[in-house]
């Protein structure tokens, strides 16, 4: 059977950085192609490719779809050609109708009058195939993500999609929500589509996929029949090394001395109605606590209200270094000594415009009144020092913070915080977009900051990560605290379990 | 550090493309204007000139790099100068309390702006395109709607009179200073300071050789030096420059986004309250109407001299270079001849020319 889509030797680099490395994939009529690779191997990189995102010109190598030689422009052109892309965070029109939404950019239209009609009932008929339990006349935003995922790709259908690419499609899906996609994948399977399904959960490959390619470091590296292969060889092959080294040997520093205490903290976020809570837990010196969770789980946000985020009004018993604050303000909790990493490096920490010194100092000089004086030049030496202790790579302290990596941002962004000198940390993905080298480091700087006596509160979504860094986690579901876990309870499947609120079954 | 000839080109190019083009635009007019251009009398009438929106631009300067905007200045300068007005016809107030009552005025509106802006969390254009309308209301209410003259002639001296030789030489001697300080720690970037250097020499020679530094100029020289040091120097800057840079980051940082909005705004006022006091020794009289589009020309000072419009990064010594750009333009076309309708088509075409050579702008 001939390939409905056939990728060869595609390279494309970003300036220096090679992303794709003459990496081929083919997918055939009715199969179902899982992607697998760690974050940063270049998943998203080649099905941008595919999707025409990075026109024909930025990249080495050919795209042939039905044995035809392909070469997109823009995302239109792939679209024409029959291949749709699921993105992993939806960029759907939440004020907009479903059926409005499925429309987008492809008006049907007579002499620029829409065709509301027409546009209603295409809506119908396509989600009708997918079993769809609601009405194209409702709001985007009314929709669960699962809803929502459904409309995509039912836009995708309606525009004679025969290629649907699915970026991590259940990573933010409930159970149930993750079981009715599987059976709309696997009916369009049974219909001749072919799906790239790009995954990093083992049991949705092993129960959806026919075949499976893994990416390491921008190169293919295998592609085999998912009959043909175990998990633990897929993972060896992913990470390319056995898992034991990616992590630094856990070695506790944990004191018998408790630094945080707090007991059915609730926060209250108005102006979304978000209600997370009760939380009671215990930080001692030197303990690294993860947080473990589905994404929307609200370990970020409660640890962000307890850091005195003024966006959430909040009760509770907090009991920090013996003495009892109430925060108002982030720079509050910082004054005493509390630090946070957020997990959004590029829109919640990057000063894009401003110079590594600039990016550095600012937490620290704003707990200063607004007309004190900055001594540039001890700025700019400190800067320095406190990167290159680090080990982060730069040029010169007047450098762009945007001309780093990704690692290199981020260890900018340690140092904003570490000026301050804190002693509870709060780190949000903190390893988040980093390359696997720069990850090892952080890894070794946590454990060198509890080593001094420093406490972290750790929310990871990668769960060997949490589990090889933690030294108890507390696994959240909708807000709530559901289990805490000592180290010799870790397990994946456990975590899980607990995250999806199942865990009492 | 090894940079390619290239990326000095650029470099250099960021650095003094203001300038070049103020220097450009200098010595066509000067080609065409036989010479005239380049007196003494019309090279200190030029300064003169640029001062209140020189003063008005460093303002804005520090607003647009919060990403912010401030519509209502031209308002305010009219209100505050009613007020002068008032204080000095009606009330018989000596000069000091005349400058005080419009710095409190500008200062006051000003304040207002910066804490709707930051307590109600509105768009900085609608806030202050609202106080632009009320302040506009107020100074008709206040003067009746006519003008108010003559002023003191104390006010009038001041806006119109001279230093003398030796006061002269002591105030370029001390901006020369700071120059040569400056162009010493950048030893390695010589070249960025060659133009303002050249810039200073023409002007010294034309105040020794005309009557002597303005005493309004020396007002557009302390303002534009405040707004640096604010800017550069302490952390109500740091604070400005990262809010403009990505406010969301500034939040995490934990930077004080409120106060420095209320700061940059009030600060905004207080400028305005000062220019106002200026215009109104200028005109010899305070008129309800004045300030028409002041605003307008500060934010294309502060553009054409390089600062983002997105916020985030520029300087208020490209904001000086834009606002004595833009009286360049004004000054020549009047030795030319040429009429005021036509005027502001040029002006409105040399600001779209500036601002799309800067890739400053082009990146917002």
């Amino acid at each position: 059977m001939s390939s409905l889509i056939e990728l060869k030797g595609i390279s494309k680099s970003f300036g220096p950085v090679q992303a794709l490395k003459d990496v081929s994939l083919n997918l055939k009529p009715g199969e179902i192609l899982a992607l697998v690779g760690e974050n940063g191997a270049g998943k998203s990189t080649l099905m941008k490719v595919l999707s025409g995102v990075y026109p024909h010109k930025e990249f080495k190598g050919t795209i042939q779809v039905s044995g035809q030689s392909a070469q997109f422009a823009s995302p239109k052109d792939s679209e024409a050609a029959g291949i749709s892309l699921i993105h992993q965070e939806l960029s759907t029109f939440p004020d907009l109708t479903v059926a409005e939404n499925m429309v987008v950019g492809h008006w049907p239209a007579k002499k620029g009058w829409l065709k509301q009609k027409e546009i209603f009932e295409k809506a119908q008929h396509w989600l009708k195939q997918l079993d769809a339990d609601f009405s194209p006349q409702q709001k985007m935003s009314s929709l669960s993500v699962g809803q929502q995922q459904v409309v995509e790709i039912a836009k995708a259908l309606s525009r004679n999609s025969k290629v649907l690419v699915l970026d991590e499609p259940t990573s933010s899906l409930t159970n149930r929500e993750s079981q009715k996609l599987f059976a709309i994948l696997k009916d369009l399977k049974s219909k001749g589509c072919g799906l790239i399904y790009i995954s990093h959960r083992m049991e949705e490959i092993f129960a959806l996929a026919d075949r499976v390619c893994v990416l390491r470091d921008g190169q293919s590296v295998a592609s085999s029949e998912i009959s043909k292969i175990t998990e633990a060889q897929l993972i060896q092959q992913m990470v390319g090394r056995s898992l034991e080294n990616m992590f630094p040997e856990k070695q506790s520093a944990v004191k018998n001395e408790t630094v945080l205490e707090v007991k059915d903290f609730v926060a209250h976020q108005k102006s979304t109605n978000l209600k997370l809570g009760p939380l009671s837990f215990h930080l001692k010196k030197g303990e690294i606590l993860g947080f473990g969770g589905l994404l929307g789980a609200g370990r970020s946000e409660i640890l962000q209200a307890l850091a005195g985020d003024s966006l959430y009004q909040s009760s509770g018993a907090i009991k920090y270094q013996g003495q009892m604050p109430s925060w108002k303000h982030l720079r509050s909790s910082y004054q005493q000594g509390w630090g946070l990493v957020p997990e959004d490096r590029k829109h919640q920490s990057l000063l894009p415009s401003r110079s590594l010194t600039e990016n550095c100092g600012v937490l620290r000089l704003s707990q200063k009144s607004l007309f004190s004086w900055v001594k540039e030049k001890a700025e700019a030496e400190r800067t320095e020092k406190d990167l290159k202790a680090l080990k982060t790579r730069f040029h010169s302290e007047a450098q762009k913070i945007t001309d780093l990596s990704g690692g290199n941002q981020q260890k900018v962004i340690f140092t904003r915080v570490l000026q301050n000198a804190p002693e509870v940390l709060i780190l949000d993905e903190p390893t988040r977009g980093v390359d696997v080298g720069a990850k090892f480091e952080i890894y070794q700087m946590m454990q060198a900051w509890v080593a001094q006596g420093k406490s972290i509160l750790l929310v990871s979504s990668d769960l060997p990560e949490l589990m090889a860094m933690s030294d108890r986690i507390l696994v959240m579901s909708h807000g709530k605290l559901q289990k805490e876990l000592n180290r010799s309870e870790f397990h994946e499947e456990v975590i899980m379990k607990w995250a999806l609120g199942q865990g009492s079954k | 550090m090894g940079l390619g000839a290239g990326e000095q080109m650029k470099n250099f190019w960021r650095q003094n493309g203001a300038w070049i083009g103020f220097f450009v635009l200098g010595v066509v007019l000067t080609i065409w204007t036989g010479g005239d251009f380049l007196s003494p009398r019309n090279l200190t009438n030029l300064l003169r000139q640029a001062t209140l929106n020189g003063i008005l631009a460093a303002g804005m300067t520090m607003v647009i790099l919060t990403g912010g905007i401030d519509l209502s200045i031209g308002s305010v300068v009219a209100l505050c100068g009613i007020l002068v007005g008032l204080s000095q016809v009606m009330w018989g107030h000596s000069l000091e309390v005349s400058i005080l009552i419009a710095l409190a005025a500008g200062t006051g509106l000003g304040l207002i702006n910066g804490l709707l802006i930051s307590t109600l969390r509105l768009a900085p254009f609608v806030i202050t395109l609202g106080m632009m309308v009320i302040a506009r209301g107020l100074a008709l209410i206040f003067s009746g709607g006519s003008s108010i003259s003559p002023m003191s002639e104390g006010l009038n001296n001041l806006a119109s009179g001279y230093f003398s030789e030796v006061i002269t030489w002591v105030l370029l001697g001390v901006v020369l200073l700071f120059f040569l300080r400056h162009l010493w720690q950048q030893r390695s970037q010589f070249w960025n300071s060659l133009f303002p250097l050249i810039a200073l020499g023409i002007f010294s020679y034309s105040f020794f050789t005309y009557r002597g530094f303005p005493y309004l100029a020396l007002f557009l020289l302390a303002i534009v030096v405040v707004t640096w040091v604010l800017l550069n120097k302490t952390v109500l800057g740091r604070g400005i420059y990262a809010l403009g840079s990505n406010e969301k980051a500034a939040y995490w940082a934990g930077v004080p986004i409120q106060k420095v909005k209320i700061a940059v705004y009030t600060l905004m006022g207080l400028y305005a309250g000062l220019a106002a006091f200026l215009l109104t020794g200028r005109l010899n009289g305070a008129d309800p109407n004045a300030g028409q589009l002041y605003e307008l020309d500060a934010i294309a000072a502060v553009v054409i001299g390089g600062v983002s419009l997105k916020g985030g990064s520029g300087s208020v010594l490209g904001s000086l270079i834009g606002a004595l750009m833009m009286a360049t333009l004004n000054n020549g076309m009047d030795l030319l001849g040429v009429s005021s309708f036509y005027q502001m088509v040029l002006k409105g075409l040399i600001i779209i020319l500036a601002v799309s050579l800067d890739r400053n702008q082009r990146e917002a």
